[in-house]
């Protein structure tokens, strides 16, 4: 039968990591509370996110959105690739809440599929545009001469590039599926994370505690992922952290196009492309309402996550 | 090849749907033994009556949209919305009626020599152009000798291959076609390299429209080519305006028959194709439309009842091309393993509510003389057989089938059900893809395509041969094994006795003997060898505003017969 696309194994490992970074509130609070002395920055951090009621929801939503997909193989009413052709369009309610779409698959199981596509994406587009970002940029930043105006030429190249097309683009080259999507965005949003670690490379390089470790003699490897790294990466990871929500909506928009997943994907722009066929139907709306309404609120809350984080890690607000 | 006409027609989704004939309204129930009892509706809508066509009065303007066409001027006319003007502009030959019945046009008599490969067409005398210069065979042979012409470069002139000086012509050694012969005004004779006893219906394409001495060379007079002067009922009413519309007023000098009854006809160019129309017509702006596949069923249920719906079973076949020379399916039975796999019925009351006719045989029941009803005896659903089949093909659990189809045009829902289907009763894992139109055709002409593509094929001519010569005669590969084809025999199909028999169809003066040669070729190539998949024939439907007009009707290209609609 159709096959999920296996990354499930290292959807969850992402998950996982992801979590980390997102929420070290998920630990009680009190040991939280206890743990503040001895744990310093990080549980400041906490205090003054919690304290951002915004953020904080959408922090909760995130964490629920990421138990469904993972538990969407448990939970899925239907398998979302199941076809009843007796029963196609069916309005939501009874047997199906969201109704069927063309082909008679459940809506609702579809979005839950569709939701884990997303926030595997997501994340994995997060994760590779930051790592490739930071190590290209942080050399970029630290090396300077011959490194940086390579790294930064490219960069100039990739940006120039109409984000669509240049996904389009590379997608028509290595052909569709999911991580052939993951490829195309991280290839065209590494560039400004590059961009953001250099600068901040930069500013740091000629530091006086910079300085320092150079002149007790530490190689350059211990000087930039020791002093200058932890110091540098915070803009970087609060950017990658917003581009969350600009990968799943690039996906949706690809597939949307018609490029990128397979066809029959239950995916959340397949899925209002072919609402919007249904369009001038009466009552069929639900359609392209349901996926609408889950990339709107999946990009809003890791918007809204992003920018607690930003509040909280930003010194200047403390 | 009007393959990219629909497309282009359906601009957004749509016509592109397809298929489906005539009479048989007959409900195949063959989908029963797979559900154990689970009646399905039969699929397929039934065409609405013919209209009794009646004498109108001159008065009205008759409104509808069509998208951009590619041209206007017969030289190039080649897709549905640029022939739908170039055949109220000009009158050929000869005609077909909306049932593909040959007409007498500007000639009254034609008859070929007694091996066919001379054609002599009489011409009735005193017919004029939009201008008043009058119609004579010299007429007709600047027009062909215009299309013919290296230097118009025209993309259909294909059409008047055969004909005795064409070649030379292509070739740009000659600048006159040697095998017309127009010395008596009221005479055409025609010379052909290939003899061909139907060859005359042939001239009801618009490119062998006659242009007057004013026309010019395509490339030198593109006034004309924007506004041509013709002989048909209607002349334009303004140049073409691009992306916006083209008006058509009434030629008053027609004399070839009645004049027309519309004082003019007013097209708007939509950019969204059927979507618009079908909105024009919602509110008022359209006298004639026609409408997305999805709001069919909603359509029809508001407009049959004040009978302003039009459905008919038209000039065409939804078909699965197969690559029937490359693994896995080089091997007939694995092909009528896959055409039985497939429920017909149950997509199409699934995905288009019933609106198709399943396909039985490849040429369609619009040509109810060479229509073989249940020729293709794998196109019923039949599972055991099929599981049968495919066992014996090496077919086995997990074989790869690739199958690829053109996105956006409304193909994305029924290729998965076909691939799901496919994957659940026969157990292959078909790889469906969908690509961009010019993708897909590109793809399909390599040497090394494989598995199933999803195809279309509306015929050029109102001839059942028009559905097997381009599509399975080898000659119609036009390429060896290892270079991409350049025909539109896609699937490379190579049967010599097929390949005789249409030969010696052409050579059959007695069109009953000729229509015979061609079904024992289809039931060859269709019955027995499985070349094509048929799916659905290519059924159409139109509203159309009875509540102001009367004789409407779809002509034979699937469009308005203007000619004969009249105010109440």
């Amino acid at each position: 039968m159709t096959t999920t696309p296996d990354p499930a194994t290292a959807a969850q490992a992402v998950f996982v990591e992801s979590a980390e970074h997102a929420g070290p509130g998920e630990a009680p609070e009190p040991q939280q509370q206890g743990k503040q002395k001895s744990h310093g920055q990080f549980a400041d951090m906490w205090r003054r996110f919690r304290r951002n009621r915004l953020a904080m929801a959408g922090l909760v939503v995130v964490v629920i959105l990421i138990v469904l997909a993972l538990l969407q193989p448990v939970i899925s009413p239907y398998d979302p690739y199941d076809q009843n052709l007796l029963n196609t369009l069916a309005s939501p309610g009874g047997d199906h809440l969201m109704g069927t779409d063309a082909l008679g698959r459940d809506l609702f199981s579809g979005l839950l599929y569709g939701l884990r596509l997303a926030l595997l994406v997501g994340l994995l587009t997060m994760l590779g545009s930051m790592t490739l970002g930071v190590t290209l940029g942080a050399l970029a930043g630290y090396r300077g001469k011959i490194a940086d105006g390579l790294v930064m030429r490219t960069t100039d190249i990739f940006l120039a590039f109409p984000f669509l097309i240049g996904a389009i683009l590379v997608v028509r080259t290595f052909g569709t599926g999911v991580f052939q999507v993951i490829i195309a965005l991280v290839i065209l949003g590494w560039p400004t994370a590059a961009r953001l670690m250099r600068g901040q490379i930069l500013a740091l390089r000629e530091s006086e505690y910079v300085e320092a470790a150079r002149s007790i003699g530490a190689s350059d490897w211990r000087i930039v992922t020791r002093h200058i790294l932890p110091n540098a990466i915070q803009p970087v990871f609060i950017y990658s952290f917003t581009s969350i929500g600009v990968a799943v909506v690039a996906m949706a928009s690809l597939a949307y196009l018609g490029v990128g997943v397979p066809p029959d994907t239950p995916e959340w722009g397949r899925m209002i492309n072919m609402g919007i066929e249904q369009v001038q139907v009466a009552g069929k709306d639900f359609l392209w309402m349901f996926p609408s309404a889950a990339i709107c609120l999946t990009t809003l809350v890791f918007a809204f996550v992003a920018d607690g984080l930003r509040d909280s890690l930003d010194p200047k607000l403390r | 090849m009007r393959k990219q006409a629909w497309l282009r027609a359906a601009a957004g989704l749509t016509a592109a749907a397809l298929v489906l004939t005539a009479c048989s309204q007959k409900s195949n129930e063959g989908s029963g033994d797979s559900d154990g009892g689970d009646s399905a509706p039969s699929a397929g809508w039934p065409e609405t009556p013919d209209v009794e066509i009646k004498d109108g009065k001159p008065g009205g303007t008759f409104r509808f949209g069509i998208t951009e066409p590619t041209a206007i001027d017969p030289y190039n006319g080649q897709e549905s919305e640029g022939l739908l003007v170039t055949k109220q502009l000009f009158t050929g030959l000869v005609q077909a009626d909306p049932d593909g019945n040959i007409e007498p046009g500007v000639a009254d008599k034609w008859e070929a020599n007694d091996d066919c490969s001379q054609w002599t067409f009489d011409l009735k005398t005193g017919t004029k152009f939009h201008n008043g210069e009058e119609v004579n065979s010299e007429s007709f042979k600047r027009g062909w000798e215009r299309v013919s012409a290296k230097a118009s470069a025209s993309e259909v002139a294909y059409h008047l291959t055969g004909i005795e000086g064409f070649d030379e012509m292509q070739a740009g050694t000659a600048n006159a076609l040697s095998g017309v012969d127009a010395s008596d005004p009221a005479k055409l004779v025609v010379k052909l390299t290939d003899p061909n006893c139907e060859w005359y219906v042939r001239t009801v394409h618009p490119v062998f429209s006659p242009v007057p001495s004013t026309a010019g060379a395509p490339a030198t007079n593109t006034a004309y080519v924007e506004a041509p002067i013709g002989n048909g009922p209607f002349m334009m009413d303004g140049p073409w305006q691009h992306d916006v519309g083209i008006k058509l007023k009434r030629f008053e000098d027609y004399s070839i028959g009645h004049k027309a009854y519309l004082d003019s006809v007013e097209i708007t160019i939509t950019a969204n194709g059927s979507q618009d129309e079908y909105a024009g017509y919602q509110n008022g702006t359209f006298d004639w439309a026609r409408m997305p596949t999805p709001v069919l069923e909603q359509a029809r249920a508001t407009y049959e009842p004040q009978n302003q719906w039009i459905t008919r079973n038209t000039n065409g076949m939804n078909y699965l091309l197969v690559m029937g020379t490359q693994k896995p399916l080089d091997d007939v039975k694995a092909r009528k393993a896959l055409s039985m796999a497939i429920d017909r019925d149950a997509i199409i009351n699934g995905v288009f509510k019933g609106s198709m006719t399943p396909a039985t045989a490849f040429v369609p029941p619009v040509f109810p003389d060479a229509f073989q009803e249940g020729l293709c005896e794998a196109c019923t659903f039949n599972l055991d057989e099929a599981k049968k089949l495919a066992k014996e093909a090496g077919l086995a659990e997990g074989t790869e089938l690739n199958f690829q189809f053109n996105v956006d045009a409304g193909h994305e829902e029924w290729t998965a059900a076909i691939k799901d289907q496919l994957e659940t009763n026969l157990g292959l894992k078909v790889n469906l893809s969908g690509v961009q139109f010019p993708d897909l055709l590109n793809n399909e002409q390599q040497p090394g395509a494989s598995g199933i593509y999803r195809a279309a094929w509306g015929a050029d001519y109102p001839t059942p041969s028009n559905f097997l010569q381009p599509l399975l005669s080898t000659e119609a590969i036009g390429a060896g094994p290892s270079e991409p084809t350049t025909g539109d025999n896609r699937g490379r199909y190579s049967n010599e006795k097929f390949d005789q028999l249409l030969k010696d169809g052409f050579a059959t003066k007695d069109e009953a003997e000729r229509i015979k040669k061609f079904q024992e070729a289809e039931k060859i190539a269709i019955g027995d060898d499985q070349a094509l998949i048929p799916l659905w024939y290519r059924t159409q439907h139109r509203l159309a505003n009875t509540e102001k007009f009367i004789n409407l009707r779809m002509d034979f290209s699937e469009n308005p017969d203007l000619y004969e609609i009249s105010i109440k």
